[in-house]
C-alpha cells in the first residue's frame, strides 16, 4: 500500500528497549494519545462482544467471521463497483447485522431447539470462524486490500501526532458505546437485562428470549461492523483479520466482568492505553504478551472481572 | 424359584466382528500398503496418522472430561522444535528424540495446567489460546531455536529417501495406534470412569469422591503429550519447522473438525472423522483453502443433523462398538 499514508503514527514506532530514566515526556504524550485511539477500538470491540455474550452466553466465535465479511463487503463495494464511500459502508454495515442475525436463526437457534449443550453451539461457531474467512480467502485471495479512504490530514498536539481518521475512531466508537449504554432504558434493552438475569423468569413474564437474541446479535454484529470499518481506515484487509479484534473483544469482556455493560468499554479503554503506554519499557512484539499477562491475572486474582458480581 | 439377575457386558458379537476389521485395516496399512503405493502417498498417509492422533487426543479433553481447548497447537510446535532440537543440537536418536519431545510436551502441560484449570468452559478455550500464543512468542525470540525463521531437521541427512520416508510411515502408524489404545485404556481405567461422571457432572462426582482435578490433569498432559507426537510426527514428515506454520491455529481446527464430523465422546468418532478429512483433503487439495470451507461447511451441517456425528449414526443403527467403554445390562431370567 504504497499510495497510502503510514498507517497511524503508532505502528511507525519502532521502540528500543527502554530504561525508565530514558522515558521522554514526548514519547509518553504520543503514546498516550495512541493508547487512548487504541483503546477507543477495543472499548467498541468489547461491548459488541460483550453485548451478545452477556444476553445470551453464546461464544460468539463466527463474530471473527461477520467483521472479515463486513470489511470485505465494504471494500468490494468501494473499490470493484466503484461506488460512493458511504455506500459502501453502509452495505458493509448491512452485512455484519444480516450475516449476524442469521447465524442466531440459522445455526444458533436450531441447535438449541434439538437440544444441543452450549459447547455444540461453541464448536459450530468455531466451525464458522474457520469456514467463513477461507471462503472470502477464496472469492477474493489472500492479499491485503486497501480502502480507497483518501489521505486523512494529520494534526498535532504538542510533540504527538494523530490523523483524522483517529479522531473518528475515538468520536464514532465512544458515540456508539454511548448509544448502546443509553438503549438500556429502552424496551429492548431492559428485556435483554432480563434474559441476561433470569432466562426463564424473563419468559415467564413475557418478553420473548428468542426475540431478544436477534435484537442484541443485531446490536453486537453493527458495533464490530463498525469497528471493521474503522479499521480499514488505516489498515488493509487481509482474510484472518477477523480473530483478533474479536478475541480482544471477549479479553475486554472478561476484564470489565460479565454482565456489566459499562465494564466491557472501561476494561477496553485501560487496556489500549496499558498496552500502547507498555511501549514506554517494552519492545512492541512483548505488548502482546502484556494483554495476556493483564488477561491471566485478573481471571485468577479477580475472575468476575473489573465490575462482575461473583454470583455471576 | 428363578430370579432375576443383571448380565452385564461390553460390545457384543458385531463389535467383535467390527474390532476384527479394525485389526485387519490396520495390518494392510502396516504391511501391505508401503509396498504398494508411492512415496508420494505415503508421505501424505502420515498426514492421516497425525489428524488421527489429534482428534483422539483432542476428544479425550474434550469428548471426556469436558477441557474444550483451543490452544493445543502449543504443543503441535513444542513437538515439532522439540524432536528437531533433541536430535540435532542434542544429539539424541529420532525415536529417542520424538519420544523426549512427547515427555516435554506433557511436562508443559502439567506446568500451565496450574494456570488453566483456574478456567472453565469457554474461559478456558481462551486461556489456552493465549498459552498458545505466549509459547510462539517466546519461541520466537530464542535464537537457538532459530527466532522467527525456524529449524529444519539435520539428522536425515544423507539418509535414503525410501528409507526415510518408510520410517516416517511406520512410526506415525504405530504412534497412531498407540495413542488410540492408550485412550481406550486411559477410560475403562478407574480415571476413566471418574472422567465420565466429570463431564456428566462435575459437583456430583466430586462429591461421589471422583478426583476431579487430579483426573483432568491426567487428561489434559496424556492428550498434550499425544499432540506433541503428532507435532514431532509433522516435523520429521516436512523436515522444516516454522513459528507460523507450526503454531497455526489449523492444526487446532483440524482436530475439532475430526472430533466434530466423527462423533465427540467416542474412541471410533475420531477416526472416522480423520479419515473423512483426510479424504476431503485429499480430493480438495488442489483448491487449497476450499477443504476448509468445505470441512466446515461439513461439520455444521454434521453438527446440525447428528449432533454425536457420523459414528453417532452408525451405533444408532447397529449397536457396534469398536472399543467397548459402554456396559450393556440385560435382565435375564435365572433358575436359583
Amino acid at each position: 500500500m504504497a499510495t497510502r499514508p503510514p498507517a497511524s503514527p503508532r505502528d511507525e514506532l519502532t521502540l528500543p528497549l527502554l530504561t525508565a530514566s530514558d522515558v521522554s515526556p514526548s514519547l509518553f504524550l504520543q503514546l498516550l494519545v495512541s493508547g487512548i485511539v487504541l483503546g477507543s477500538t477495543y472499548a467498541l470491540l468489547g461491548t459488541s462482544v460483550s453485548t451478545i455474550y452477556s444476553t445470551t452466553k453464546v461464544f460468539h466465535f463466527a463474530h471473527a467471521f461477520v467483521y472479515t465479511a463486513a470489511a470485505y463487503v465494504a471494500l468490494a463495494t468501494a473499490s470493484s463497483l466503484g461506488l460512493p464511500l458511504a455506500v459502501a459502508i453502509a452495505a458493509g454495515l448491512l452485512v455484519a447485522v444480516v450475516l449476524g442475525v442469521g447465524i442466531e436463526l440459522v445455526v444458533y437457534r436450531p441447535m438449541r431447539r434439538s437440544g444441543a449443550d452450549s459447547l455444540g453451539i461453541f464448536l459450530a461457531s468455531l466451525g464458522l470462524s474457520i469456514a467463513g474467512p477461507n471462503l472470502i480467502q477464496i472469492m477474493f485471495g489472500p492479499d491485503g486490500r486497501g480502502f480507497p479512504a483518501g489521505d486523512p490530514r494529520l494534526f498535532t498536539l504538542g510533540t504527538a501526532t494523530f490523523t483524522t481518521w483517529d479522531v473518528l475512531t475515538v468520536v464514532v466508537s465512544w458515540a456508539l458505546i454511548g448509544g448502546v449504554l443509553a438503549m438500556r432504558r429502552s424496551r429492548w434493552g431492559l428485556a435483554s437485562i432480563a434474559v441476561s438475569a433470569n432466562r426463564e423468569l424473563a419468559s415467564a413474564v413475557g418478553i420473548s428470549p428468542q426475540r431478544v437474541h436477534v435484537y442484541v446479535f443485531g446490536v453486537g454484529s453493527f458495533l464490530v461492523g463498525v469497528a471493521a470499518v474503522l479499521f480499514l481506515l488505516n489498515q488493509s484487509a487481509t482474510p484472518n483479520i477477523g480473530l483478533q479484534p474479536v478475541l480482544l473483544g471477549f479479553i475486554a469482556t472478561f476484564l470489565g466482568g460479565v454482565g456489566s455493560q459499562k465494564g466491557a468499554p472501561f476494561a477496553g479503554l485501560v487496556l489500549g492505553m496499558v498496552v500502547s503506554l507498555s511501549g514506554l519499557w517494552l519492545a512492541q512484539t512483548f505488548q502482546t504478551a502484556v494483554i495476556f499477562g493483564l488477561l491471566f491475572v485478573f481471571l485468577i486474582v479477580r475472575p468476575q472481572g473489573l465490575f462482575g458480581k461473583i454470583a455471576a | 424359584m428363578s430370579a432375576v439377575t443383571d448380565v452385564r457386558r461390553r460390545g457384543g458379537r458385531a463389535s467383535m466382528v467390527g474390532s476384527g476389521l479394525l485389526v485387519v485395516a490396520v495390518l494392510v496399512l502396516a504391511l501391505w500398503v508401503p509396498y504398494n503405493v508411492s512415496l508420494g502417498t505415503l508421505s501424505s498417509l502420515v498426514g492421516l496418522f497425525v489428524l488421527v492422533i489429534l482428534g483422539t487426543t483432542w476428544n479425550l479433553m474434550a469428548g471426556y472430561a469436558g477441557m474444550v481447548s483451543i490452544g493445543q497447537q502449543a504443543f503441535i510446535g513444542i513437538g515439532g522444535y522439540g524432536v528437531i532440537h533433541l536430535a540435532d543440537a542434542v544429539g539424541l536418536p529420532v525415536l529417542g528424540a520424538v519420544v523426549a519431545a512427547a515427555v516435554v510436551c506433557g511436562a508443559v502441560a502439567w506446568a500451565t495446567s496450574f494456570l488453566v484449570f483456574r478456567l472453565a468452559g469457554g474461559y478456558f478455550a481462551i486461556g489456552t489460546w493465549v498459552v498458545a500464543e505466549v509459547v510462539k512468542l517466546l519461541t520466537t525470540q530464542v535464537d537457538a531455536l532459530g527466532g522467527g525463521s525456524g529449524l529444519s531437521l539435520g539428522a536425515f541427512q544423507g539418509a535414503d529417501r525410501v528409507a526415510r520416508v518408510a520410517t516416517v510411515y511406520w512410526l506415525g502408524l504405530t504412534l497412531a495406534v498407540v495413542v488410540v489404545l492408550a485412550t481406550f485404556a486411559l477410560m475403562r481405567s478407574r480415571v476413566g470412569l471418574g472422567l465420565t461422571a466429570i463431564r456428566d457432572d462435575p459437583t456430583a462426582a466430586s462429591g461421589l469422591g471422583v478426583p476431579v482435578d487430579r483426573s483432568k490433569r491426567i487428561v489434559y498432559v496424556a492428550s498434550s503429550a499425544g499432540v506433541g507426537l503428532a507435532g514431532a510426527l509433522t516435523a520429521l514428515n516436512t523436515l522444516r519447522v516454522t513459528p507460523d506454520s507450526i503454531f497455526s491455529v489449523g492444526f487446532t481446527a483440524s482436530m475439532i473438525f475430526v472430533v466434530l464430523i466423527g462423533g465427540i465422546g467416542t474412541i471410533e468418532g475420531p477416526i472416522v472423522g480423520a479419515v473423512v478429512s483426510f479424504v476431503l483433503q485429499d480430493r480438495l487439495a488442489d483448491l487449497g483453502s476450499l477443504y476448509l470451507v468445505v470441512l466446515g461447511v461439513v461439520a455444521i451441517v454434521v453438527v446440525l443433523l447428528a449432533p454425536r456425528g457420523l459414528w453417532g449414526l452408525v451405533t444408532r443403527v447397529t449397536d457396534v462398538h469398536l472399543f467397548p467403554l459402554v456396559h450393556t445390562v440385560r435382565r435375564e431370567a435365572s433358575e436359583d
